[in-house]
């Protein structure tokens, strides 16, 4: 029995049952918003579990409880808590030697003025936990790095004292986004936008990006730093040609994918997680 | 051998650390987390063997002791323990792992699900916050009316980590609870802390005294500290009116100011004796 872990069951989901379906796959949809997780009881009917939830904090906690009781999980809970975390990936990227835009960490908003300086302007500062590029910017003076730092400190919360400062990357209007499963590279696609931002969250567009292997060695060398899965990478080409990996996703959606590359992903993502059982 | 102590601000535990350094003849600094700037990546030369975490801030000592550990500090507590210790859900969920008695304990992710969790479970229950020390945002709830009141709350004040609910069966104790303090493989003091209020914590007015390690509290002690993943942590055990004993929390940057004075154990120095082996081992590599 495969178990799906969702929240708000997007066209990502029903493309996943639908492939569960059509390889007559017994599985159970869970809505993790409705269950309530009793740490003293033995869940052990799932052979796997696959974890769709869209709040990360969600997907976290339950693949840690799940994994208490003896379950897998795609992604299992180790590389989901890394993966959550920017400061996490960072630091598992830079263990394993994969180039990524130089990072600083300061602790306070002096502190982290100076790094700003230090790096020059512009820098990104981008919070801890968060996706679609959610409270992300982009700093291009001192004034801009003096208001951002104060009201992150004045209204930010858990972490709100720990600011995550990154070289700004001159990209080409575009980011590269790689989907990994294990060991393969299932698709890379551009994201194209004329914001800094290129999320296709935020309604950019996407083609196919030639799979090449220096960016499919990135790509896997990127995966295996934060532990492996089935995982989005996010690459970005530096103008003199270099790429650096900036973000690797634990629960990627794929509906831009889709459109771009023709691909039966939930297929290639549900044959993953079957040859893992 | 040299030893940094990694401090926001010094509080009376910091100032025995850095004596009991002094007086060991430790090369030792304080560091202010305030002024630190890490880079990512890139080889830095370790300037300490090992490195004590300090910080009254629980995300700076948690990012702190990841970054110095990728530089290959050892650090007092390890990142791995204090991320555990630092999350009361990793920390029960650990726990149970290793079979360490610790309160019923159940998680929802929304008001709904909580709300027919705490009814199944029997009021009164607890509710806390995943994160945060010194007994803040500790809820007992004795009633429907109280559940209701505090999930609406927390779901329309809190941020995004106020959004899991940790809800706990609440332990009749006898109004104290026992703290003891692990030092490695070693329960080195216990202690009652006595308070009229439920919650038994110093910032709620609670008493010190002397507590005997007994066999029980001792075994239970270090099955809790192995669990988080060791280290010098303190241990926060129940008395449950029906005679079991329950690990409520684990510290990993406690303060041990109120286990020093009734039992005249020096436990500053404690955790210097444990810096320095920790800091030899990391030599050794």
């Amino acid at each position: 029995m495969v178990g799906v872990f969702c929240s708000r069951i997007r066209d990502e989901e029903k493309l996943i049952f639908e492939a569960l379906e059509r390889r007559k796959v017994c599985f159970e949809i869970a809505d993790v918003r409705h269950a309530a997780f009793d740490l003293e009881e033995r869940r052990n009917h799932f052979g796997l579990v696959l974890l769709r939830c869209i709040s990360h904090s969600q997907a976290l906690y339950a693949a840690r409880i799940l994994e208490q009781n003896g379950i897998d999980t795609i992604n299992p809970y180790g590389v989901i808590a890394t993966c959550g975390d920017k400061l996490l990936t960072s630091a598992a990227l830079a263990e394993h030697g994969v180039p990524t835009p130089r990072t600083l960490v300061a602790f306070t908003p002096a502190a982290a003025l100076s790094a700003i300086e230090e790096l020059g302007y512009p820098v990104v500062l981008k919070p801890l936990v968060g996706s679609w590029g959610r409270l992300m910017c982009k700093v291009n003076d001192r004034q801009a790095a003096e208001a951002i730092l104060e009201h992150k400190e004045a209204l930010g919360n858990q972490h709100g004292s720990v600011f995550y400062i990154q070289e700004y990357v001159d990209k080409p209007q575009r980011d590269i986004r790689v989907l990994v499963a294990g060991d393969e590279v299932v698709y890379a696609i551009y994201r194209y936008s004329e914001h800094w931002i290129t999320n296709t969250g935020r309604g950019g567009d996407a083609s196919v990006c030639a799979l090449t292997p220096e960016l499919a060695q990135l790509s896997l060398a990127a995966a295996r730093a934060v532990g492996g899965g089935l995982l989005a990478v996010d690459v970005l080409e530096m103008p003199d040609g270099r790429l650096l990996v900036s973000e690797v996703n634990h629960t990627p959606e794929f509906h831009g994918a889709l459109k771009a590359t023709g691909m039966d992903i939930a297929g290639r993502i549900v044959d993953y997680a079957l040859g893992l059982v | 051998m040299r030893i940094g102590v990694l401090v926001s601000h010094l509080r009376l535990e910091e100032k025995l650390l850095l004596e009991a350094l002094h007086a060991q003849g430790i090369e030792h600094d304080r560091v202010t987390a305030d002024e630190l700037v890490f880079s990512l990546g890139g080889k830095q030369v370790p300037r300490y063997d090992a490195v004590l975490v300090r910080c009254t801030n629980p995300s700076q000592a948690l990012y702190a002791a990841r970054m110095l550990n990728q530089q290959g500090v050892a650090t007092v507590n390890s990142y791995d323990v204090i991320a555990t210790c630092s999350d009361r859900l990793l920390t029960s969920t650990v726990l149970r792992q290793h079979g360490v008695p610790a309160p019923h304990t159940v998680v929802a992710f929304d008001a709904e699900s909580a709300l027919a969790a705490i009814d199944a479970l029997g009021y009164p229950v607890v509710m806390k916050s995943l994160h945060g020390p010194w007994g803040r945002l500790l809820a007992r709830v004795n009633d429907r009316y109280g559940a209701e009141a505090l999930l609406e709350h927390k779901h329309v004040l809190g941020g995004y980590e106020h959004s899991t609910f940790y809800i706990q069966e609440y332990v009749r104790k006898p109004g104290r609870d026992i703290r003891s303090y692990v030092v490695g493989d070693q329960t080195v003091a216990a202690i009652y802390r006595r308070s009229s209020h439920w919650i038994t914590n110093a910032s709620h007015g609670a008493q010190a005294s002397s507590c005997p390690i007994t066999a029980r509290i001792e075994e239970l002690s270090l099955a809790a500290a192995r669990a988080v993943g060791g280290g010098c942590v303190a241990v926060d055990i129940l008395e449950a009116d029906d005679g079991r004993l329950l690990v409520s929390e684990v510290n990993a940057a406690p303060e041990f100011r109120d286990g020093m004075a009734p039992t005249g154990v020096d436990i500053a120095a404690q955790w210097v004796r444990y810096a320095l082996e920790v800091a030899a081992m990391q030599s050794g590599r």
